[in-house]
């Protein structure tokens, strides 16, 4: 019996050991680009009010209806070839129309004024580049949807072989010990890890279902082949497509069919419009209901007749396999959480964020204190300060472009983009060529910087002036969290700087202890 | 929500509180001490079931309950790392809080 317990305890300590060896390498392969997706992810949370700040002129305000009126008057007559307008209306966080439509020099993203329907003078993507950086990584489809999804699959992996490797999981819940050097980081990876676990498996998991048809296309492929048209139009009966015909026929007044969508979805308000075809007798204006009072996403829509206004399908989504798809779906976008919720969901990313830089760091920690450095943990070394590190300040020359570049510049959009991915690429050489000890609190230092100069740029303390003056919460709200970030990273800078003074005196011990 | 918040607190400080390593927050005091894990769980489920039984839907009452642990393990866990005072102060402010939104 005793040699049967003994084998049985050696097995789990070996089971143990073999899942701890696995999450730090699941922790480790992708975990950079991990790190990028989650902190970009985080604050997609709040994509309709960074769109707002980084909007400020835009402050005319109108219900969904008359603005998504406005917004289709004005691509009548400055998108008509366009085969296609993408609307998402505005709602209590955001007061634009959020337009894709191609005015014939390709497809553009464009906030719409909610009372003319003209583009607001700044032009931005606003939040939607966090957003689409979550997911698609500013790579060609589907490259970066493919990565995304295998950096989630190692989270997954990461996380419960996190959990089985974890002997004390309920003990280190409330443990911190500061200024202990590896002991430190371990805790800190444990208590950020364990005290949000639930969410994080959740937003992991529900992650990797939102990707599910890319990464396991079999059950599709199966059923459907290449013929992805009948797929989707299976999967939104009320969405109505029809082939162009090329015979021009005038679209209906729209403001009729949305009061018509109102009323059939029981006074609930419009979420998004899509008209195919506009201007073409084969047109049709699809209303969806909006999914921000629900956890379930794309609940139901209505597909008019373009030309005639005539109601071709109605559907509210009431399969089962379905509504579970939404609710996982819904569960990732936290779209229908509500103002608390919605910064509990901020604060459970932040905390998977910080669980995998400290994890990252803690690689290096472990093995430092052990023995010199490898090559390719010195690389691991400098990677994890130019990506950490570096990303924020990335993510600042986004915000800096917005306020910098003159409103008039052609691709001003795009050229907000590019300054965060130059920056970023700038960061990570930086990280890559300077020595750890001085790449850390310089780009930690210039993160500092960045965040607390943004909100003063063109303007920007009458600009929060005025939005104090009109309650604007997003411009208040978003120069007070970037002024707080900039103290969080410049106490960060602070500290690094501190250790590098203090880490020769710091090896005395640990040489005794070896001798 | 007031009074499953202040029940999930104090079910979390229950919790710390039986842990030989935070015995602090109970300042040695062993009766306390042996107490304390049992009423934690119990005042876990308690907070949960109230979260899940008030006036809003409960899908999202579960997702907020699930979101407030972090928010009140990270404030014992830093109150146990820089002065236990505070987390006692809360847990007095918690208990005042649940009777109140019990009442």
């Amino acid at each position: 019996m005793g040699g049967g317990a003994a084998g049985m305890s050696m097995i789990r300590a070996g089971v143990r050991q073999t899942m701890a060896w696995l999450h730090g390498w699941a922790g480790l392969f992708l975990g950079w680009v991990l790190f990028v997706m989650c902190l970009a992810g985080t604050l997609s949370v709040f994509k309709p009010e960074i769109g707002r700040w980084m909007r400020p002129e835009a402050t005319a305000r109108a219900d969904a209806v008359p603005a998504l009126v406005a917004a289709t008057e004005w691509l009548r007559h400055d998108a008509a070839k366009s085969h296609g307008w993408y609307l998402t209306a505005p709602d209590a966080r955001m007061n634009t129309v959020d337009a894709t439509y191609d005015p014939g020099t390709g497809w553009v993203v464009r906030a719409l004024d909610p009372a003319t329907g003209r583009p607001v003078a700044r032009e931005t993507i606003g939040g939607e580049f966090f957003y689409r950086l979550h997911f698609e990584l500013q790579l060609p489809y589907p490259w970066g949807r493919l990565l995304a999804s295998a950096a989630a699959m190692a989270m997954l992996v990461a996380l419960i072989t996190g959990i089985i490797a974890h002997r004390r999981i309920f003990r280190d819940f409330f443990t911190f010990r500061p200024a202990k050097g590896q002991r430190s980081w371990l805790d800190g990876h444990n208590a950020l890890g364990v005290l949000s676990l639930p969410f994080h498996l959740m937003i992991t998991f529900t992650g990797l279902v939102t990707l599910a048809s890319l990464t396991m296309p079999w059950g599709i492929v199966a059923n459907y082949g290449q013929d992805m048209a009948t797929m989707f139009q299976e999967f939104t009966p009320g969405s109505v497509d029809r082939e162009e015909t090329h015979r021009a026929a005038p679209l209906a007044p729209v403001a009729p069919m949305l009061a018509e969508a109102v009323r059939r979805f029981g006074g609930a308000p419009i979420g998004r419009v899509s008209v195919n075809h506009p201007g073409d007798s084969s047109s049709t204006v699809t209303v969806f209901r909006s999914d921000a009072g629900q956890l379930a996403y794309a609940p139901g829509e209505i597909s008019f007749d373009g030309a005639t206004g005539r109601v071709l399908a109605d559907w509210t989504e009431q399969r089962p396999a379905l509504k579970a798809y939404g609710v996982v779906y819904g569960l990732h976008m936290g779209r229908f959480a509500p103002g608390l919720m919605r910064w509990l969901y901020f604060l459970g990313g932040t905390m998977l964020t910080l669980a995998i830089a400290s994890g990252l760091v803690l690689w290096i920690a472990k093995r430092r204190e052990k023995a010199p450095l490898s090559l390719g943990n010195r690389i691991v070394e400098r990677l994890n300060a130019g990506v950490i590190a570096g990303t924020p300040v990335a993510f600042m020359a986004y915000f800096w472009a917005n306020r910098l570049l003159p409103l008039g510049l052609a691709g001003r959009a795009d050229a907000e983009v590019s300054a965060a991915l130059w920056t970023g690429a700038a960061a990570l050489a930086a990280g890559l060529a300077l020595p750890p000890r001085l790449s850390w609190p310089v780009l930690l230092g210039a993160g500092a910087l960045a965040c607390a100069g943004a909100p003063l740029l063109d303007d920007g303390v009458a600009l929060f002036l005025d939005a104090v003056a009109r309650g604007d919460g997003a411009i208040v709200g978003g120069d007070l969290m970037m002024l707080a970030s900039a103290l969080l990273l410049g106490g960060c800078a602070r500290l690094t700087l501190r250790r590098k003074q203090e880490r020769r005196p710091a090896r005395a011990p640990l040489m005794e202890r070896a001798a | 929500m007031m009074a499953a918040a202040a029940t999930l607190y104090l079910a979390l400080f229950g919790l710390a509180a039986g842990m030989p390593r935070h015995a602090a927050l109970v300042e040695g005091r062993a009766p306390l001490a042996r107490f304390a894990p049992v009423a934690g769980w119990l005042l876990l489920a308690l907070s949960l079931l109230l979260a899940m039984a008030g006036e809003g839907r409960w899908p999202f009452a579960l997702m907020e309950w699930i979101g407030l642990v972090p928010v009140f393990g990270g404030l014992i866990l830093f109150s146990l790392t820089y002065g236990a005072r505070a987390a006692q102060l809360a847990a007095l402010v918690a208990i005042v809080c649940a009777v109140d939104g019990l009442a």
